[in-house]
């Protein structure tokens, strides 16, 4: 059997029939995990700070942070007029609670925006602190070398 | 055939993207075979700038080689954009006046879109890449029976706005970089009077690798997964760190290191700090040797329109793991044989230990994805296959 014969043997499928049979054999299951399996964009450890993706977040809070309750469109014809009729019978509850939503959001908004920046700081004042550390550690080596 | 224009957002020789590098090797491609081409742009840097400041002078420039043409753009709403974005981005659908913001906010140019309507005589096609930005959209609507879309999609929130299906229903052509974008397209919309063609990018395959170089250089002597491309949420690379970072603790005699190369900055938990190494941006020849000297590449991004890393790990004769919720990139190993795909972590400790316990088959798979992607992805082919098209249409 010559070597392009060989390697044309190869079937995937196959393998992976092979590797969901062992994983069903073994009885693996998603709790002998210790993390969440999501297969999501946003797939990162609890436990793990990441910046970039705290910075994102951030942002996207302070984009939907408020609610403009009157702006939501309801379109036109029937189903407009229905949407309009259900908007003013639900009229004397709703604002009141969208007013509280909003005000409850502002809020967080800010505290969120508030460590946002504390963080932002205090990462470039570590970074610093660091540089200064270890050319203080470099010195230290230096003297202790020379006596 | 006249002139045919290529035009995107911004275009530069060295900015970076999967979408900005295929305009380039395709233009590049095409130039060489004598095709007169002329690229459209705005005066922004590139995407990661501000869409608002005209970096580059309006007017005619050249970039390497080829005539292009700068637009100043139009200032912006950023924030409205952002609002609508932000709902995009968590897979909020949007009303019509909200897509239609989407469009007007995002980056734009007037004055470009009324160069292609004023001009469009002069030229036989306009070729449009990527789909979701206002200069694909606008530019389309100002000549659409030249327009021709290479659109990058794939399966998430911005392809399904309304909007759009009005604007690429009406070109006159779509290039896909493979099979599994053309079928989502004519999932979500009618090209029924579209002319399409799967034509897939090219790859530059006379370069050497050295197993052994890239284990001097870096003095990584274990067996490692590589991982190669931007380091960003978006591509799914924290899969791939909590997978290692669970096969660490329960492989405890396992050898096997995690290398990351290419741009952006990821956080690696400290238990398997010293068992990642990231190296960060590398030149060509290490990116090439990394991959010949590496078990296997990871490829764990589920929005991928082509995936140039995993071709290059299979010119370097190494197989891939990937995505099963990628079409793309599953379909590639699936036509090839060369590599396996993993829907959860079991199956991915699966794949890794086939491929660890099974050198001389993934040797084969190796062999066999440089077969694929010879055939397959040729400059020569792809570039002939192009300009068939593009005179099929300019007719």
């Amino acid at each position: 059997m010559n070597n392009t014969e060989v390697i044309e043997n190869i079937d995937i499928e196959q393998i992976m029939d092979e590797i969901r049979a062992k994983i069903k054999e073994r009885g693996y299951t998603e709790d002998m995990l210790k993390f969440r399996d999501v297969a999501a964009d946003m797939n990162v450890s609890m436990d793990v700070f990441n910046s970039g993706v705290f910075s994102k977040v951030v942002e996207q809070t302070n984009a939907n942070s408020h609610i403009n309750y009157y702006e939501i469109p309801i379109g036109t014809g029937l189903k407009g007029f229905v949407k309009r009729c259900i908007r003013k019978m639900i009229s004397f509850a709703l604002p009141p609670v969208v007013f509280q939503v909003n005000e409850y959001n502002r809020s967080a908004t800010q505290s969120i925006n508030q460590i946002h920046a504390f963080i932002k700081k205090y990462e470039s004042d570590i970074k610093e602190k660091d540089k200064q550390i270890a050319e203080l550690k470099k010195r230290i080596e230096q003297l202790e070398k020379n006596g | 055939m006249k002139k045919i224009a290529f035009v995107a957002p911004w275009f530069g020789e060295n900015i970076p993207g999967g979408a900005e590098m295929a305009m380039r090797e395709h233009i590049k491609h095409l130039y060489a075979k004598g095709i007169d081409i002329e690229v459209l742009t705005t005066c922004v840097k590139q995407f990661t700038a501000d869409w608002n400041i005209d970096y580059y002078t309006p007017g005619l420039d050249t970039v390497m080689g080829i005539p292009t043409r700068r637009f100043k753009v139009r200032k912006r709403d950023t924030h409205a954009f952002d609002v609508v974005n932000t709902k995009l981005m968590n897979n909020v659908s949007l009303t019509d006046e909200e897509e239609e913001t989407f469009v007007r906010e995002m980056v734009n140019s007037p004055d470009m879109y009324k160069y292609i309507s004023e001009h469009q005589d002069e030229y036989s096609l306009f070729v449009y890449i990527p789909y979701m930005f206002g200069t694909t959209i606008n530019g389309i609507l100002a000549c659409p029976e030249k327009a021709v879309v290479i659109p990058c999609f794939h399966e998430e929130s911005y392809i399904h706005m309304r909007i759009f299906k009005d604007v690429f229903e009406k070109a006159a052509g779509m290039l896909y970089n493979a099979e599994p974008e053309k079928i989502l397209a004519n999932e979500v919309f009618d090209f029924s009077n579209v002319k399409q063609l799967t034509l897939g990018i090219g790859l530059d395959n006379d370069f050497s690798y050295d197993e052994k170089r890239f284990r001097e250089k870096y003095k990584v002597n274990d067996p490692f997964i590589l991982y190669a491309g931007r380091k960003d949420v978006g591509k799914n690379i924290y899969t791939l760190i909590n997978y290692f970072r669970e096969y660490k603790d329960r492989n405890k005699d396992s050898k096997l290191k995690l290398v990351l190369i290419g741009g952006g900055e990821v956080t690696i938990p400290d238990d398997i700090a010293s068992e990642v190494i990231d190296i960060g941006f590398v030149d060509r020849q290490d990116k090439y040797d990394a991959c010949a000297a590496a078990s296997m590449m990871c490829q764990p991004s589920i929005h991928e329109s082509f995936s140039l890393v995993i071709m290059e790990s299979w010119l370097c004769e190494r197989p891939v793991i990937v995505h099963n919720r990628c079409d793309v990139t599953k379909n590639f190993v699936k036509e090839s044989n060369a590599g396996l795909y993993f829907d959860n972590y079991f199956e991915f400790e699966g794949c890794v230990d086939y491929i660890l316990n099974n050198p001389e088959v993934a040797d084969k798979m190796g062999k066999l994805g440089r077969k694929y992607v010879l055939e397959t992805f040729d400059w020569d082919v792809i570039t002939k296959k192009a300009i068939s098209f593009f005179e099929e249409i300019a007719q």
